[in-house]
């Protein structure tokens, strides 16, 4: 245990840049919106609304996380992978590091979408809380459910790449990518067999507003909400993670037995 | 202690190492040369288990090499890269944690010796400290093998012959395997106890120093000589 918590101390380091850079992205983006739109009274809605935007765009930051901190280890393979540490271990210290980082940088995000989101979205306090809970419970859940799809294709990529060239490994992993993407999101995942095995134990979460629509000019901003009574399984949340643990494990196993240095 | 049984290693179309069997016992030091892309590094690697053999088996102690066999074995690659945001003494303090092993007195002790500033970032060192730092890294940790893959290349005399003098002091010759590939074979010919020959993948011949100079009256160069000519 002593190793692995020196591990994501190393791995703070690491992907310290990629957090910061999210944080440094957010304020400028924020600090253009604001001085845009603040001539025209719209100042606080455009926080929100790039709160909002900033926020939901966390979904992609594991996946980038991880493709930047892999991509610093694979300049020193030889120091990462000699190592007695099983690669699940090695792997869980970068997920465990990013999600800490994506969490710092969704709080921030979320301060700006409430205080701007205030001005718009007419939620009691309670609403706000339950809505927030769930889109951020959900933006950091699926944004490292992602990221384990991008470890086993890096991890693919890394095995590839000892015989063939860096850019024929990358189009083959890309291409691979996007028939499985197809195979599972397009056809495996709308079966009805999908169906039986993930829709059971019904969650009511009540009504969630789930759009927003803008239309913003120089004399006015409209912002429409929309929503509906949402219900969601239980048994897509088990059967998610059930899968998302397989690929884990097959991505750890290949770089414990089949990556070279 | 580490045997190879009928190993080879290819690389799509390119053989490193062909047909090898090979013993080697621990509390000697041990020479491996070759011309360059001779399959050295590919020996090294296969012991410590970074890379698999294509076919045969590479076993420490009776075990199945894998990666976890760092456990095991210290390797110094023949690569710089290290952690660029540490200094030399959080690199130490990083791989104390990673290796139960890792002697930190010792390494203080190596340190001190190789006179190496505690306090430098690792991204600010010269290629010789880098060279000194590794040695520091691998020889700090009280394991059966050490791996040194070209540790004195492209280093200045000065500090190869710190190296060659660290070795000696430093390895628990009674207990440790040190493997050592190496291209300055005059530095270090006195410090080995077996020489190892690769060929083209092939391991050509395997000698103990002291008999080849008693037997055949040739030093290692001479030897090695007779087999590239």
């Amino acid at each position: 245990m002593k190793a692995w918590l020196a591990l994501v101390k190393k791995e703070f380091r690491i992907g310290l840049p990629i957090m910061l850079l999210a944080v440094v992205l957010f304020l400028v983006g924020l600090v253009i919106v604001t001085a845009t739109t603040y001539k025209f009274g719209y100042a606080m809605d455009a926080v929100g609304i790039i709160g909002l935007a900033w926020g939901g765009g966390h979904f992609f930051f594991m996946a980038i996380y991880m493709l930047y901190s892999l991509g610093v280890e694979r300049k020193r393979l030889h120091l990462w992978l000699h190592n007695p540490m099983h690669a699940s271990g090695l792997l869980a210290a970068k997920l465990v590091t990013g999600t800490v980082y994506m969490i710092i940088s969704l709080l921030i995000v979320s301060i700006a979408a409430y205080v701007g989101g205030l001005n718009f979205v007419p939620f009691s306090d309670g609403t706000w809380f339950k809505v927030g809970m769930i889109a951020f419970v959900h933006v950091v859940s699926l944004s490292i459910d992602f990221s384990i799809y991008v470890i086993l294709a890096y991890i693919v990529f890394l095995l590839l790449v000892r015989y063939m060239p860096t850019f024929l490994s990358g189009a083959v992993v890309f291409i691979g990518w996007w028939l499985f993407a197809y195979l599972y999101f397009g056809l495996f995942s709308q079966s009805k067999f999908y169906a039986a095995i993930t829709e059971w134990g019904k969650i009511d979460l009540g009504f969630i507003a789930n759009s927003l629509q803008f239309d913003i000019s120089t004399k006015e901003a409209l912002i429409n909400m929309q929503g509906e009574q949402l219900t969601v399984y239980a048994g897509y949340y088990i059967i998610e993670l059930i899968i998302i643990l397989i690929i884990y494990f097959i991505a750890s196993w290949l770089l414990d037995k089949k990556v070279e240095v | 202690m580490i045997e190879f049984k009928n190993v080879s290693k290819r690389y799509m179309t390119k053989t490193a190492l062909r047909d090898v069997d090979l013993k080697l016992d621990k509390g000697k030091i041990i020479g491996l040369v070759g011309l360059n892309g001779a399959g050295k590094s590919t020996t090294m690697k296969l012991i410590a288990g970074l890379i698999n053999p294509s076919k045969g088996s590479v076993e420490l102690d009776g075990e199945k090499v894998t990666r976890r066999i760092a456990s095991k074995v210290s390797y110094l690659s023949e690569l710089d890269e290290y952690y660029s945001f540490y200094t030399v003494q959080q690199t130490i303090d990083f791989f104390a944690t990673q290796f139960p092993d890792f002697n930190k007195e010792k390494a203080e002790e190596i340190r001190a010796y190789m006179n190496l500033d505690a306090n430098t970032k690792v991204k600010h060192l010269s290629k010789g400290n880098r060279g000194r730092l590794k040695i520091i890294l691998t020889l700090s940790r009280e394991v059966p093998v050490l791996l040194m893959d070209e540790p004195l290349s492209g280093l200045d005399p000065l500090v190869r012959d710190s190296i060659v003098k660290g070795l000696i002091t430093f390895v628990d010759t009674e207990k440790q395997l040190v493997l050592l590939s190496t291209h300055q074979i005059m530095e270090v010919e006195m410090i080995l106890d077996e020489v190892i020959a690769i060929k083209d993948g092939e391991l050509v011949d395997h000698r103990n120093v002291e008999e080849l100079r008693y037997d055949e009256q040739k030093g290692i160069l001479e030897w090695m000589s007779s087999i590239y000519e």
